[in-house]
């Protein structure tokens, strides 16, 4: 097993445990909130279907004091409120159960998603390959 | 980040973007699982 094969499988299975984590995460917390009238339109723009699970664990990602300091600098990419998650309103409605998932998911999901693109760049930049 | 989001072309960008980083994960883990799926059957076999 070459360096590059090994690095692949670390990464391959963290994404496995992150799938498992999004499926756990979107049916304890977000199905939860998308029920909520009062959390229901605060969950953030769905680039795909699923995609309000993932701004939910990302607002939630961070300590709390370092999330509201950000978002009060955050124009939200200059396009104004409604793509990302509210996260005063999430805190008003998640436990403790909640933000422990979407902290675990969100950062296996992002690492995993981080390491795989920085592994593809290299892999074709410097020729990585076997042969 | 504001012209990914807020112009038609940075919207065909990100779709752009994401298929060939889809495509390119693939080749890799197509090229290189053999080398993985050898060396855990070396394993089992060892044991």
């Amino acid at each position: 097993m070459t360096l590059v094969q090994a690095i692949l499988s670390v990464i391959l299975a963290v994404i496995f445990i992150s799938a498992i984590l999004f499926v756990i995460f979107g049916q304890v917390t977000v199905r939860k909130l998308r029920k909520n009238p009062a959390t229901k339109h605060a969950l953030g723009i769905e680039f795909v279907s699923g995609w309000d699970i993932v701004n939910v664990a990302g607002a939630l990602a961070l300590p709390k004091t370092v999330a509201q300091k950000i978002k009060r600098n955050s124009v939200s990419m200059g396009l104004g409120q409604g793509f990302e998650a509210d996260l005063d309103l999430l805190y008003k409605h998640t436990t403790w159960f909640d933000r422990l998932l979407a902290r675990l998911f969100y950062w296996s999901w992002a690492s995993s998603g981080l390491a795989s693109i920085v592994l593809t760049m290299a892999y074709f930049l410097f020729d990585l390959g076997q042969s | 980040m504001f012209l990914t989001v807020a112009t038609p072309v940075g919207w065909v960008g990100l779709i752009v973007v994401a298929a060939a980083a889809s495509v390119g994960m693939n080749y890799i883990v197509k090229e290189e699982n053999g080398g993985v799926y050898d060396s855990i059957m070396e394993w089992i076999s060892a044991l």
